[in-house]
């Protein structure tokens, strides 16, 4: 282990403090403290530590009462009791009681005290491990549940659509209504295909590995025009892109166009309809080893009461009903698994401005 | 009986089944058509044709006002203007609590769940209660 394993010993008695500092200083990080307080403050301060050690029979409070007070502030590090033989009794109750992981009879001798320290760590380590898990257990079953809630309008919404305007068009015989529906249902099919590619992205950016590469810029923006021209073109909107790169910077190319891809959709869907100057800029920027990509429209703009929940799975702020509730959810999981940061900017009606930063892999 | 009719739905297929369905009944006197339900619910409060007896076809899952939130919101109305209007709420949920909870509110006298046909449709406006006339 690269970093020494800290641990506070808190005993009213200096030499006992002295000697438990000088044995064991080498393999660990020791703090010693006197009193209560003295040993409360150590705590707050270092939070990484993973082991209290604490004299039973002290002034002020016992051993025991000590552990009960800082069992609820700090819960995380392993309390382990030094005591004589003649506190037995009340040891044995803290034990069971769930206030101490073990104890260590005094005087002791060092192999006591490296041995409970060991096992005090491998325990530590386990409950943190449990921990996460139980925490990533916990988004995951969340998720899940929005998952399943939402499965019913974004993917049986679009097929019940579907169904009823086939019924529809079998029950009529003009060739230009049936032509209608089959326009509306043709709408349908492509939103279902992709809320379906979103979904992809979305368990590939949860399960998927990162593939570290070098990334020219400019070939990444050369492909995103390619796509978006044609749209900037047919809906007559200015798109402008402009890459400054002149080092070098490797990062999960994957994890970049599906940021840029996902924002730039965001702009070139919320625009405003009754307007003639519609814009959309990408701006790329490769500085000292980040890359800031900013993407800003003069379209609708998110309202005041909605922008801290637009990252949110599955959360739509617009009434358009081309939103998947995926989009910025799977950017912002991008983002985060990039160690990078979003920020939005946006006035209703007057338009947004997502600001990302990179930092180099 | 002729009635007018207020389609509120997100998705524009599902609205345009929804009007070809009600011009088959020949009993509309004509609808409108929201597509989302803060527009909905400003034209019932601004409206002055309050003595036509209207049908309201509301999705439910709708983003930014969902459906529920259109009925809490409508429940809200006086009664004057309340009593012109039935709601007849559409669902893709499959979630019984959802649809008990749905059909409690006062205004609710049917609720369809998509894909509903057409008979479905006139047989929750048939089976309205009398005094919307």
């Amino acid at each position: 282990m690269s970093e020494k394993i800290k641990i506070l010993y808190l005993d009213d008695e200096l030499n006992n403090l002295i000697g438990f500092k000088a044995s064991l200083r080498l393999d660990y990080t020791i703090f010693t403290a006197q009193n209560a307080t003295e040993a409360l403050a150590y705590l707050d301060k270092n939070p990484d530590i993973r082991v209290v050690f604490c004299d039973q029979r002290m002034p002020e409070k016992t051993g025991v009462e000590f552990f009960e007070e800082i069992r609820s502030l700090h819960p995380h590090p392993i309390r382990i009791l030094l005591t004589a033989y003649t506190d037995i009794e009340s040891v044995i109750e803290s034990i069971n009681r769930g206030h101490v992981f073990r104890y260590v009879k005094k005087p002791w001798v060092d192999t006591d005290i490296i041995s409970a320290i060991e096992e005090a760590n491998k325990f530590y380590l386990t409950n943190s491990m449990l921990s996460v898990k139980n925490e990533e257990l916990r988004k995951a079953y969340t998720e899940l549940d929005k998952f399943a809630y939402s499965v019913s309008h974004d993917i049986r919404g679009p097929l019940v659509g579907i169904s009823g305007g086939i019924d529809l068009a079998l029950q009529t015989s003009d060739i230009d209504e049936i032509k209608e529906i089959l326009i509306l249902m043709d709408k349908s099919v492509n939103k279902l295909d992709a809320f379906i590619l979103n979904m992809h992205d979305y368990y590939s950016l949860e399960r998927g590995e990162l593939k570290i590469t070098a990334i020219d810029f400019n070939e990444v923006v050369k492909e995103i025009e390619n796509i978006f021209a044609i749209y900037a073109k047919t809906a007559k909107i200015d798109f402008k892109v402009e890459v400054k790169q002149n080092e070098s910077f490797w990062n999960d190319l994957v994890s970049i166009n599906l940021i840029i891809h996902n924002l730039l959709t965001n702009a070139f869907k919320y625009q405003k309809k009754d307007i003639d100057d519609k814009k959309v800029a990408l701006s790329i920027e490769v500085f000292r080893g980040s890359t800031t990509i900013v993407v800003s429209d003069n379209g609708t703009g998110i309202d005041k009461k909605y922008i801290s929940e637009v990252y949110n799975l599955f959360f739509r702020a617009n009434v358009q009903e081309s939103g998947s509730g995926l989009g910025l959810f799977n950017v912002k999981s991008a983002i985060l698994k990039l160690n990078g940061t979003i920020d939005v900017n946006s006035t209703l009606n007057e338009g947004t401005t997502f600001t990302v930063v990179i930092p180099h892999k | 009986m002729k009635l007018s009719f207020i389609i509120i739905d997100d998705r524009k297929l599902d609205c345009f089944i929804a009007e070809k369905f009600i011009q088959k009944t020949g009993l509309s006197l004509g609808n409108k058509v929201f597509y989302d339900a803060c527009s909905g619910l400003d034209y019932i409060q601004n409206t002055n044709e309050s003595d036509v007896a209207t049908v309201i076809l509301l999705d439910i899952m709708m983003p930014v006002m969902t459906g529920f939130e259109f009925i809490e919101e409508f429940e809200k109305l006086s009664e004057e203007v309340k009593k012109n209007y039935r709601i007849i709420p559409i669902t893709t949920s499959l979630n019984k609590n959802d649809i008990s909870k749905i059909s409690n509110y006062q205004s609710v006298t049917a609720v369809l769940r998509k894909p509903y046909t057409y008979q479905e449709l006139i047989t929750a406006i048939e089976t309205m209660p009398e005094d919307l006339r």
